[in-house]
Order: structure tokens, then sequence, then C-alpha cells
């Protein structure tokens, strides 16, 4: 073999909704469990990246834990705007907690 | 031998001492003059006491190795030493590879490529790397008797490789390379008796400081590497601070590791508790922001990230 052609494999995690949940590279994940992700290339760099060109590692849920990209088929695809958002219209919103001047007012009945 | 004379200098007349040095006495003066040492391209080049985060003294898998060095397969072995690094090829003529960040910069420049084995031998090359190339476009050979050095574009043509190689059922053991710019090397002169020494001892801080850019791991069991705060039940989020800016600030990037637990920050009371996940990561220029899973957490709790199990370490991965 000529050892100016090694390349890693790239992998993908999709969920049943197609959205995309990981992804990594086994350059630096070389013992990481792939029997339920979808390869994305076996010929790529050592780190991940969604297309050849595209950045390394990018982030691939938004600050609230949110897909970017969906699984096209053959190939990842960036989600709408929409399909975002309705999303996060999803997410459970969590009560804050009550501060202690509350406790107090509570307490006082103002 | 000296002697002295008189001049006028700006009106003043002045005693000058003048050295008569031979022809051979001026060619010792200018052999001295060639222990200067250029800059080196290649991080962690001094092999006998190599940068070696991982720790390992024998490698038999495809990937990194000693710093900034990699392998491609299991079918042959890179061990580390006093000596130096050992490739000992299987059937096949086999590698160590190191890619060069900016090997862009390269183009149309001439190198200069050195490899000193540590038997003595040494084999070095002068070529001009083309402005422009395809990937994988080899720059430059040079074999001898066991092995060989090797520059070359990366497969996907982004930037340039240096690689060390060991034939077809050989074990070469590679002392130190350098890759510098300009017509002449200037890893090693000969000394006295005829033998390559070395023009420098790269200070070892600085080695590990470069291949942290590209790689950073630490393994020193009940070491607290990061602080943070419970943010519930079964999830923590926690700083590990950085030695060094990586070499991507921005990326997402997601840490191996062994052994990791959280503990009280301060280890005041509580007991260790096992990390069972590390999710993707934010790399930061000063540190890389954890969000870590783990059980019986309490919410708001201040808490510190430990190696404490058995071959713990933690790394994250920015190699090229």
């Amino acid at each position: 073999m000529d050892e100016l052609e090694f390349y890693n494999s790239h992998y993908l995690l999709v969920d049943e909704q197609g959205r995309i949940t990981d992804g990594w590279s086994d350059g630096p994940h070389p013992e990481r469990d792939t029997s339920e992700a979808v390869l994305l290339t076996d010929k790529g760099g050592y780190q991940f990246r969604l297309w050849p060109d595209g950045a390394e590692n990018p982030a691939l849920t938004d600050e609230y834990g949110v897909p970017l990209y969906k699984w096209g088929g053959n190939y990842p695809v960036e989600r709408t705007q929409e399909e975002i958002e309705a999303d996060r219209a999803e997410i459970p919103v969590v009560e804050p907690e009550p501060t202690v001047q509350d406790i107090l007012n509570a307490l006082l009945g103002v | 031998m000296a002697h002295t004379t008189q001049k006028n200098i700006n009106g003043v007349l002045t005693d000058v001492t003048v050295f008569d040095a031979s022809a051979q006495e001026l060619d010792d003066a200018a052999a001295k003059s060639l222990w200067q040492s250029n800059p080196n391209l290649i991080d962690n080049w001094f092999f006998p006491n190599a940068v070696n985060q991982r720790g390992a003294t024998s490698y038999e898998a495809a990937g990194y190795t000693i710093d900034r060095w990699s392998m491609t397969s299991a079918a042959y072995t890179v061990s580390v030493s006093t000596d130096g690094v050992t490739i000992t090829a299987d059937s096949a003529a086999r590698y160590l590879t190191q890619t060069l960040e900016n090997g862009a910069a390269l183009a149309g420049k001439t190198v200069t490529f050195t490899a000193l084995l540590a038997g003595g031998g040494l084999y070095t090359s002068t070529f001009t790397i083309p402005s422009t190339w395809a990937g994988g476009d080899v720059f430059n050979t040079l074999t001898f008797s066991g092995g060989a050095i090797r520059v070359s574009a990366t497969s996907d043509g982004s930037s340039v490789m240096v690689q060390i190689r060991a034939n077809a059922g050989a074990s070469v053991t590679y002392a130190a390379v350098k890759l510098e710019l300009g017509s002449g090397q200037t890893l090693v002169h000969q000394d006295s008796d005829g033998n390559w020494a070395l023009n420098e001892i790269p200070d070892f801080g600085t080695q590990l400081a470069r291949c942290q850019r590209y790689q950073f791991q630490m393994a020193t069991k009940f070491s607290v590497i990061g602080s943070g705060v419970a943010t519930s039940a079964t999830a923590a989020y926690v700083v590990v601070p950085l030695p060094v800016t990586m070499r991507t600030v921005g990326s997402s990037t997601t840490p191996t590791y062994s052994g990791l637990y959280l503990i009280g920050s301060g280890h005041v009371g509580g007991s260790a508790i096992a990390v069972t996940a590390v999710a993707a990561a934010y790399l930061a220029e000063n540190g890389v922001g954890l969000q870590v899973t783990a059980s019986g957490l309490t919410a708001g709790a201040a808490v510190d990230l430990q190696l404490r199990g058995d071959d713990c370490y933690f790394r994250v991965d920015n190699n090229l």
C-alpha cells in the first residue's frame, strides 16, 4: 500500500427523524462503536468534517441541543430554520427556582 | 599570530592589533560558524528525548504515536527509546508521518531535509518545493540502505508532510530529523573525531508546548484537571484549562478519556463519582468546556474533575 493514500473514516449518528445527532472520525476515536452509525466517508482526513471542504469538527447542535443538520440520504444537509424552531418549541420550559425574595414575599403575603 | 601596527583613525594615530590567520584557520572558523541552527519546521524532531504524551514505549496500531508523528496500520511497530524512534517494518515499506500545519507557505521554497540515524548515518537532501501541487505529489525521496526520507503533499493537497521510512523487513532507528529553509543542513556538524554531532539539543518544554497545540493529554493519577458546577443530578459543566492555545479555537471536540471522576470541589466531603460520558466540548483559547454526565450529583454544587482510575487519562486530540 502506498502510504500517501491513507485515509480516515467519518461516521454519523442519525435519529429516527433523520436528524444528525453526532459525528466523528476514527482518527481521534478509533475504538468508538460504529454499529449504529452511518458511514459518511472512508476517504476523510484525521479530523471530522461534514463535507470535504467543511470546517473541522463543526458544532452539530445549537445552544439548546437542537440538531442543525439532517441526513439527506447520501450526504448531510442543513435543516431549515422552521425545522429547528419546531424542535426548540418542543423543549419543555423549566420554571426558574424561586428566589429568597420570592419565598419571603410569599410568606409575607406580598 | 598577531602583530601591532599604527593607523590614523579620525585624525588620531592609534595602535591596531592585526590577527594573522592561516587558510586552515579561516576554514576552521568558517566550519565553526556552520554550527548555527536554522529553525526546524518539524515538531518533536529530537527522538532520544521525544515528546510522548500518550506515554507508550511501543505503538502497534494506526494513529498517533509520539507527539505529531503517526503510523498507518497495525502491521508494523514504532518503538521509543533513548536511542531514538525505531520503525520495524513488516513485509512492506512503513512510515512515520508528520503533517505540517502550514505547508502551503513552503510553495516555491528551497528546503533541506536531513535525517540522522542512531547508528551515525546522515542523509540530507536539498530540493525546491513546487509552487503548486496536487494531492499525493511526491516532492523528494532520499533512499538509503534500510530506509528513506520523503517530503510530499498530503492526500488532499492541503499541506505538506514529511515521512521517515523503514524498508520492507528492515528496522531503522532515527535519532533526529530536520526540515529547514535553504540549501544547506544545520542539523549536525562533524566533531574532531569525524562523527556527526547535533548543532542543537532542543528545549523539551518548548517542544512540548509546540506539540500541545495539536494534542493535550494528562495522565497523572489523582490529579485534578478541571473545575465546574453540577447543573443537575446527572450533569455537570466543567472547564479544563489548557497550557497553550490549541490549533483550532471555537471548534467542537470530543475528548477521549479513562478513569475520570467528579469530586466535591476542594475535595471536601463526599465520594468520587465516576464520569459516564463526556459530550462534545467547546475549544476556547485558554480551556475546553465539557458537558459531563454522571449520577448522584447535587445541582448547584461545585465539582472538580479528577483522574483517579487505573490507566487514567484525558486527551484532547486536535492532531492534523
